[in-house]
């Protein structure tokens, strides 16, 4: 049976409107979309909300606790800390968001690419990805964080994007490869359309709902990656991070001193990040795939 | 399957090649990843040899003669060359940082306190999560087993290290009852047989604490969610129907059937297990593989970081390779055609 072919267009229009259904009816995946909405809009309003210079040293008295004047208090360097919590996400969302997108574009290129075209091309990607799979990730990414002597925040990126690919890649690689075999995909080849418009109008549409939830996986991971790097005192040395304010509140021995103020915030933040893209994951599942559904909300 | 069939045989040839493949990038990207890192070793040593007041009298013969000695000599192409044909006698080389030790001595003085620690506290971690997923998978209906989902959905999100330091502040800080530093007591008196065993779990609370705490979240929800797939299946109802009491389908069916895809994630947990732990051993302060690593790189000790990488990659590696094997062995649905 030949199926109707449907175009780009539909499929978006078909998105949107179980979007719609799902923000009503899927609390988890509102929750998530809430909590990651109010903190990217904290970050995109940072230079509003918290105006003052974050990282200048030693405008402030130290040491002191939450008060009026200082929300979050201040620490051992004289910085206000709301400031550089406010100012830290900012940055951590940068760091997770383009490393996502970048792992992301690279690995669907590759999945696409490797699924599609099969044959010498598919095992040689396929190979690379599962060598990227396996390595240790994690002793390489500090070994490399230790080889950039300056390390900001577009090199953080890069370095973090190198490993952010293959999971996206080995997703889409089986995904297409579900797909290939599909009518309709016979039906557009027969029809004499290019590679590109076959991958572009009839297959890419179809992933868009894994597209978002492994755009959610990738920003996480690479979130996970940044702040355990920058834990280790090999994050960017210009700007504050997430994980920088919690290594100098660490490296200042912010605890022993109970200077609760100048660790714990930055840490919440961190893991309300986590929740939000882990409920915004659960949620998209269980909407794209019913049969969770009867299984995981009870 | 039986393990010596032809069948067999060939899948395991066809899973061995991309692993010997796979173990060759891993170490020759061993050899030259540390060799980006900007300084040389030989220079980090003499300088700081001349801090503490050694005198280094002719600099460029001494350097020259010290890269003998540690193999640095030539071009990147004949270390290279060197490197492979030495490891494939089982020589990692001297490290450099702790000459004359070498890289096999240093990794045999810190496995073990990495792997008692991790190994532990996963297998813990597992065993716990898992009772607790098959509770709350079998139960869904009641009030605390969903308190406790929710609780462990949060978990699994908060990373070991933050855990690490909440137990910190409140079980050494504020409560000072645990050590924060150290695998053993090290100043005053030194401990003998089970005095000492004492001791070594009582500075490894803490660290094991944060693991098992961090990872259960994990093995509760994957638990929950596979007694809940497995009990939906067709075999489950016919056990009903066949008036089987619920506690033997819970524990003969679906128990049994979720303990596989368990174990073979617990195996793969502890390949990782080298991997994960360089913040904990830092924090901690342990004697373990991972703050090796981290003094490693501080001090530019080449040979070191290709030992522990090798090390690292060698056990995720083995661990993979392991599943691979046992899997079909143990669950004839997979299959060997295809991929």
């Amino acid at each position: 049976m030949l199926n109707v072919a449907v175009s780009g267009r539909d499929v978006f229009d078909a998105f949107k409107g179980t979007l719609n259904f799902v923000f009503r009816r899927n609390a988890r995946l509102s929750a998530g979309f809430t909590i990651i909405f109010c903190l990217l809009l904290i970050a995109v309003l940072a230079p509003v909300i918290a105006p003052y210079d974050a990282s200048t040293v030693g405008l402030h008295l130290l040491d002191r606790p939450p008060s009026f004047e200082h929300l979050l208090g201040t620490d051992t360097l004289g910085r206000d800390v709301f400031d550089q919590l406010i100012h830290g996400l900012r940055q951590s969302l940068i760091i997770g968001i383009f490393t996502g997108l970048a792992g992301l574009l690279v690995g669907t290129t590759v999945g696409i690419i490797s699924g599609y075209k099969g044959g010498w091309v598919d095992d040689l990607l396929k190979s690379v990805t599962d060598v990227f799979l396996v390595i240790p990730t994690i002793p390489l990414l500090v070994v490399l964080s230790a080889f950039v002597r300056y390390m900001t925040v577009p090199y953080m990126v890069v370095i973090l994007a190198i490993f952010a690919w293959p999971f996206p890649a080995r997703t889409f690689r089986s995904l297409v490869l579900s797909y290939r075999k599909r009518e309709y995909i016979n039906m557009a080849k027969l029809s004499g359309l290019s590679d590109m418009k076959i991958v572009f109008k009839e297959v890419l549409p179809n992933m868009l709902p894994y597209v978002s939830t492994t755009l959610a996986n990738t920003i996480s991971a690479a979130i996970m990656a940044a702040v355990f790097l920058e834990l280790l005192g090999l994050g960017p040395q210009n700007t504050i991070t997430l994980g920088t304010m919690v290594y100098w509140a660490m490296e200042r021995a912010a605890l022993i001193r109970g200077l609760l103020w100048w660790v714990f915030p930055p840490m919440i933040v961190i893991v309300l990040i986590f929740i939000g893209l882990q409920l915004i994951n659960i949620g998209l599942d269980e909407v794209f795939n019913p049969r969770l559904r009867r299984g995981v909300t009870a | 399957m039986s393990p010596l069939s032809s069948t067999y045989m060939r899948y395991i040839g066809r899973k061995l090649i991309p692993y010997i493949i796979t173990v060759f990038v891993a170490i020759t990207a061993n050899f030259f990843i540390p060799r980006l890192i900007p300084g040389d070793p030989i220079t980090v040593m003499l300088s700081r040899m001349s801090l503490s007041g050694a005198s280094t009298a002719d600099g460029a013969e001494i350097v020259e003669a010290y890269k003998k000695q540690f193999g640095l000599d030539g071009s990147w192409l004949t270390q290279y060359k060197n490197y492979i044909l030495n490891l494939f006698q089982g020589d990692l080389g001297p490290s450099i940082m702790a000459f004359p030790m070498t890289v096999h001595e240093i990794l045999m003085t810190a496995i073990p306190w990495t792997i008692g620690l991790l190994v532990v506290a996963t297998v813990i971690s597992w065993v716990l999560g898992n009772l607790l997923g098959v509770l709350i998978g079998w139960r869904r209906e009641s009030k605390t087993n969903s308190v406790i989902l929710y609780l462990s959905l949060c978990l699994n999100q908060v990373p070991y290290y933050f855990i690490a330091l909440i137990l910190v502040f409140f079980l050494a800080y504020t409560l000072p009852i645990f050590p924060t530093t150290g695998a053993y007591s090290v100043i005053g008196t030194q401990y003998e047989g089970l005095r000492l065993v004492v001791d070594i779990v009582y500075h490894a609370t803490l660290p094991a604490l944060s693991i098992i705490i961090s990872f259960i979240g994990y093995w509760i929800i994957t638990m929950r969610s596979l007694i809940i797939t497995t009990l939906g299946e067709d075999y489950i109802l016919l056990a009903e129907a066949k008036g089987l009491k619920r506690s033997v389908i819970l524990s003969k069916y679906a128990f049994r059937n979720a303990l596989l895809p368990q174990t073979a994630a617990l195996g793969m947990q502890l390949g990782f297990v080298l991997n994960g732990s360089i913040l904990l051993e830092i924090i901690f302060n342990y004697p373990g593989i991972g703050a090796l690593l981290f003094l490693a790189i501080g001090n530019v000790d080449y040979n070191l970081m290709q030992g522990i990488l090798l090390l690292t990659v060698l056990s995720v590696l083995s661990a993979n390779l392991i599943l691979e094997m046992v899997y079909p062995l143990i669950d004839p649905r997979i299959s060997h055609g295809g991929d």
